[in-house]
């Protein structure tokens, strides 16, 4: 079942002379539950794919398609909603807020749409993350790994129907990377939540389901790698 | 190459943040512009209040009477006279020329040339006099239809006035405008402004010639000399003075002895000492010493050495204020930047920066930023105290409606070496303790702290609290979080939002003040009827039959839309002492110890000092009034309109003060005001045993009135106000009670009743009835006076006022500075929030939870702000009532609560479109980035 599609998008940024083509043309679907890196050089437009498809950037032409739902046609609170509930982000610099401990910066969206946190999820989550000892630690207190499992677990906590992780070990040392990786690919097969993850490492790149490559702007390459929820 | 990279960076860091350097620059010219107005702005405001304080009295300094050469020239070499000018009361001779039988004689006084601009003489015709057989004469003389012109000859003959009592069935003639008491046979020396009563049956006017001529020829015709009584019976005329007229004139003949004179001093006022009064009457010994205490004031130079004290006391409280605000706006300015400026500074640490060269960028950019806001800050605070100045001209004449301040001559802005040093050296001396603190701070942290911008982090865990989520949801969390867990950020916010309330509080205070105190050194007076609502006022000296008939006439003419008649009776009765409250006998034995110069015990005083009865003032009220404030003060009105069982409503308030209280010719120890709480001792129901005098039987009466209540001065403001000269207890009465004391006490010219005052609200202009009611004041001997109403600005009011706009211009602009500092801490602490605003959006915060979460935040600095306001307030209200009431003794000056509330309000608002107006949506994807 197709759980996200776009279609032609372009973001250009800046105009005139100086106007950079950051997203040409992109149109991809991904089914649900699958496991989707993307890869690309420098500059290519990878993030700004991401910020688009998770609704915290709009595109200058096209249309990103969640669960049957144009985000971008959606009004600014409803795609706010929209966001809180059915994406989870996850940045390479964590983006945690600072004045938060574990156990808030993780149920923030949750709280954020008005509903009272469950204990037991939560202590599930941080359990799964390994932060039981840490959860009342300020993210300034704790180490990139932890903060990006933190990061992690925000983005699990509401069942969200899609994960988009920005380059998540682009900050952490091969050990924590792997950790991450490994977490964010058991949340993929254990709860079929879709996973598009943003990658300069070609070993993580590897584990997906399908593989895309961008450059200047435009996918250059859809490769599929194995079948959807398929082994190693 | 670079000669010092750590300066090139500052610059670079400071183009980069183009916005905050220029707040930051903004708000050290605000404060040198402040300071500008402090310092050349008060010498250049004073200076001109002097010109207009000036117009009352003149110029002068300070004059003394009947003083030999040899004062003179002991006075004249003080370091600190500037210019001396002599002048003489030659003495008093007929005026055959007067056409006004109550104005007969002439009044002539000698000048030295100086002295003519300093008394304020200016000539309406003809030229000054040059030498002592040329004399002016008085306008009034004109306007009276003296027949004289310019260039007639006077032929005086100088005499000396006196009085003798004639009438035996009189016991005493009182004259008080002259303090003159004749008993039978006794002849006394009456002064200059003393009126010429013709023949009468009581007193005999002696006239003694001197011996002494002399002959004037008139120059010129001079403007009414302000101190010339309009009710005298000689015009003023001045002859000039100089060598040898100053003591062997042609006309040579002074009142005066020959080797006395008068002398008037004008000062060189930044020489003057604080003790120079003394010195004057020192030199003085005994003789007669006048300060021109309105124009002495505000250099803070008057001989009232405790308002000397309260000018400088308050301006040093408003410097510490401005330069308050503008160290904690600069502080704060690099504060908030401490991050980012921690990053570059770290950076350049790490390649070997020592810590002196990190505290010198700080000093560097303060350095950068004053040089340029020093310059445009004096000009532009020279720019605005010259439009100032421009703008307070037609006001003037607006507000006094007097013409002599337009005459005057256009203002010049006073900049001297000193006040331009004061205003450099604090200026720079505020900007630099401003950089010192972060300079200090930023100096000791090291490379790994500032790069890693970790400088501030603590160890402690944070638990989550399940409880405010639940009252206050997400944004309730967000915002206490954000406020308790990442204090710097808000906590400088919070500090702008105090400062701002404590500056508006301080400065209503002060003004309040000020004002308490111009109120009670200038302003004595008695009482004020609220006559908003009337046109004209009928003033009689009794309930006579043709006040009565006149009365009648007026409440039934067409033209009069309403009336309402009051009565004023001051002095009208004595009472016994007990009427008056212990309260009221303790002030005054205070008052008498501060006489005396020593404590004077209770017993002392009874015995001494108390006398047996006291004075009460009565105030007939309008009856309509009178209603109204019986039920505001839950008393019958039908019990206090029977005149048949006279009761009256006795004032609860009132002052006594040293100014208004005098004791013989002594002098206080100090100045001291009583507010009393409680000035009757009688309670409600009890009997006031009024004593009249009925001039007619020649002995006091007891007139029996009940006490029917006590009214506090507030239930009465709506109809009638009490001034600082209201140290006997007043009664109001009805005006039937009021016509049966007069019954009594006689209620004539010649008696101390009750006299009525009828207001009166004209339907239009009413020119016929007008007409006719102001002929009545040209009727001779007249029993009454009618006048139109109006707000009778005089110049102390003006002065009152001109010191409020002048207040008001200082809270203006300390409040910019305040604002911008608020300003700058909300754009700094917003700034700093943008990530974490960007982070929110990023987990689906919607705008309407941002803005909660805002006004959660808003609100919790707001309370903090609140809080540290209240506290730094309280104390320098404290401190300026310590200060103040060790001047003045227990001067009321209640914590300003209402402009406490009001800046409370104003900040509360400011703090929120502050932030709402610096917060940003469109801050998100770019700093997730880094």
């Amino acid at each position: 079942m197709e759980i996200l599609r776009c279609e032609h998008l372009s973001k250009i940024y800046g105009s005139g002379d100086t106007s950079v083509n950051a997203l040409d043309d992109v149109s991809f679907s991904v089914e649900a539950g699958e496991f989707v890196s993307i890869i690309g050089p420098s500059g290519s437009g990878k993030s700004t794919l991401l910020h688009i498809l998770g609704g915290v950037d709009k595109p200058t032409k096209g249309r990103v398609m969640i669960g049957g739902t144009d985000i971008h046609a959606l009004g600014e609170n409803k795609l706010a909603v929209f966001r809180r509930r059915q994406i989870g982000l996850i940045y390479q610099f964590y983006n945690l807020l600072p004045v938060l401990n574990v156990d808030e910066n993780i149920v923030l969206p949750h709280l954020l749409d008005g509903r009272k946190f469950d204990q037991e999820r939560l202590d599930l989550v941080v359990e799964r993350m390994g932060l039981t000892d840490r959860r009342n630690h300020l993210p300034g207190q704790l180490s990139g790994g932890q903060q990006q499992r933190v990061s992690i677990g925000r983005a699990l906590y509401n069942h969200p129907a899609i994960i988009l992780a920005d380059e998540p070990t682009g900050n952490l040392d091969r050990r924590n990377g792997e950790e991450i990786v490994h977490l964010l690919k058991e949340s993929n097969r254990s709860q079929k939540q879709t996973l598009l993850i943003i990658t300069h490492d070609e070993s993580i790149a590897l584990q997906a389901d399908r593989m895309l490559s961008l450059e200047d702007g435009c996918i250059t390459r859809d490769e599929r790698i194995r079948m959807t929820g398929g082994g190693m | 190459m670079r000669r010092n990279i750590v300066f090139y960076v500052t610059r670079q860091y400071m183009k980069q943040n183009k916005g905050r350097t220029f707040v930051t620059f903004i708000g050290i010219v605000f404060m040198v512009i402040l300071m500008t107005g402090v310092f050349i702005g008060k010498d250049t405001g004073i200076g001109y209040l002097e010109e207009i304080a000036a117009l009352k009295d003149g110029k002068w300094h300070v004059s003394m009477y009947d003083v030999t050469e040899e004062m003179c020239e002991e006075a004249e070499a003080l370091p600190y006279v500037r210019e001396t000018g002599r002048s003489k009361a030659i003495g008093v001779t007929g005026f055959a020329q007067s056409a006004n039988e109550e104005r007969p004689y002439l009044n002539i006084k000698a000048y030295s040339p100086v002295c003519f601009d300093w008394m304020n003489i200016h000539l309406t015709e003809g030229r000054l006099p040059e030498n002592e057989e040329e004399l002016v004469l008085s306008k009034s003389a004109v306007d009276d239809g003296a027949r004289v012109k310019v260039g007639d000859w006077i032929d005086a003959r100088f005499f000396k006035r006196s009085v003798t009592k004639i009438d035996e069935e009189a016991k005493e003639i009182i004259f008080p405008f002259s303090g003159i008491t004749l008993k039978d046979g006794e002849t006394k020396a009456v002064p200059e402004s003393f009126p010429y009563y013709g023949e009468n049956d009581s007193f005999r006017e002696n006239i003694e010639y001197t011996g002494k001529t002399g002959r004037y020829q008139i120059v010129g015709v001079i403007e009414t000399p302000s101190y010339e009584d309009p009710g005298a019976a000689g015009y003023t005329a001045i002859t000039g003075l100089g060598g040898q007229a100053e003591t062997t004139g042609k006309a040579g003949l002074t009142e005066q002895p020959e080797d006395r004179s008068n002398l008037t001093l004008l000062f060189d006022l930044e020489l003057l000492p604080p003790d120079y009064g003394m010195e004057i009457h020192d030199i003085a010994d005994g003789c007669e010493v006048d300060f021109n205490n309105y124009v002495l004031g505000f250099s803070a130079n008057s001989s009232e050495s405790t308002l000397n004290m309260v000018i400088r006391y308050l301006t040093a409280v408003f410097v510490v204020l401005i330069m308050g605000a503008s160290v904690l706006l600069i502080y704060n300015v690099f504060n908030l930047s401490f991050q980012e400026r921690s990053r570059y500074l770290g950076m350049l640490c790490s390649v070997g920066a020592t810590g002196r060269q990190k505290r010198s960028s700080i000093y560097y950019e303060s350095f950068c930023l004053l040089i340029f806001a020093l310059p445009t800050g004096i000009l532009a605070g020279i720019g605005i105290i010259k439009l100032a100045m421009l703008v307070f001209r037609p006001l003037l004449g607006m507000m006094v409606g007097i013409q002599e301040v337009a005459e005057l001559s256009p203002v010049s802005v006073r900049i001297s070496g000193e006040n331009m040093a004061a205003v450099v050296l604090v200026s720079v001396f505020t900007v630099l303790i401003s950089a010192w603190l972060p300079a200090r701070k930023i100096g000791k942290i090291g490379p790994i702290e500032c790069i890693r911008g970790n400088t501030e982090k603590k160890s402690r865990q944070y638990a989550m609290k399940p409880s405010v989520i639940q009252a206050f949801g997400a944004e309730g969390m967000l915002a206490r979080n954000m406020l308790t867990r990442q204090k710097r950020r808000p906590r400088a916010a919070a500090v702008s939002a105090a400062v701002f309330m404590v500056i508006l509080i301080v400065t209503v205070y002060g003004t309040s003040t000020i004002h308490e105190i111009l109120d009670v050194k200038i302003n004595r007076s008695v009482f004020d009827i609220q006559t908003d609502d009337y046109d004209y006022a009928l003033y009689s000296y009794g309930y006579s039959a043709e006040y009565e008939a006149l009365k009648e006439e007026i409440a039934n003419s067409p033209d009069v839309v309403s009336t309402a008649e009051w009565g004023e009776g001051m002095f009208t009765g004595q009472v016994p002492s007990d009427t008056y409250s212990a309260e009221y006998w303790e002030a005054l034995r205070e008052i008498f110890s501060l006489y005396y110069h020593r404590d004077i015990t209770e017993e002392e005083f009874r015995k001494e000092h108390m006398q047996d009865k006291s004075v009460v003032n009565i105030l007939a009220v309008d009856d309509k009034s009178l209603q109204e404030i019986a039920e505001r003060a839950g008393v019958s009105a039908e019990r206090l309109m029977d005149a048949e069982r006279p009761a009256a409503l006795m004032v609860k308030e009132g002052v006594i003060s040293t100014d208004t209280y005098r004791v013989s010719e002594m002098e206080p120890k100090r100045y001291r005001i009583f507010h009393i709480e409680n000035m009757p001792g009688l309670k409600p129901g009890d009997e006031i045993p009024l004593e009249l005098y009925d001039p007619d039987r020649e002995e006091n009466v007891t007139m029996p009135v009940e006490n029917a209540g006590i009214v506090s001065q507030e239930i009465l403001s709506d109809y009638i106000t009490f001034g600082n000269d209201n140290q006997y207890i007043w009664l109001l009465v009805s005006t039937g009670v009021a016509r049966e004391i007069n019954g009594i006490a006689g209620g004539r010219k010649d008696s101390a009743g009750i006299s009525p005052m009828l207001y009166m609200k004209m339907d239009g202009e009413a020119k016929e009835l007008t007409g006719r009611l102001e002929r009545l004041n040209d009727i001779e001997d007249s029993d009454f006076m009618f006048a139109k109403l109006g707000t009778q600005e005089n110049l102390m009011n003006t002065l009152v006022r001109i010191a409020d706009m002048l207040l008001g211009c200082f809270v203006v602009l300390t409040s910019v500075i305040c604002l911008l500092n608020l300003f700058n801490s909300i754009r700094g602490w917003r700034d700093e929030s943008r990530r974490d605003q960007a982070v929110l959006y990023s987990v689906g915060m919607t705008s309407g939870q941002m803005h909660k979460m805002l006004l959660y935040e808003c609100a919790g600095i707001f309370l903090r702000a609140v809080v540290w306001a209240g506290i730094c307030s309280g104390l320098l209200y404290l401190l300026i009532q310590a200060g103040v009431t060790k001047i003045f003794g227990n001067l009321r000056l209640p914590f300003p609560l209402a402009g406490a509330a009001f800046s409370a309000v104003l900040a509360g608002g400011v703090l929120a479109v502050f932030t709402f107006l610096v917060h940003s949506r469109k801050s998100g994807i770019d700093s997730m980035q880094n």
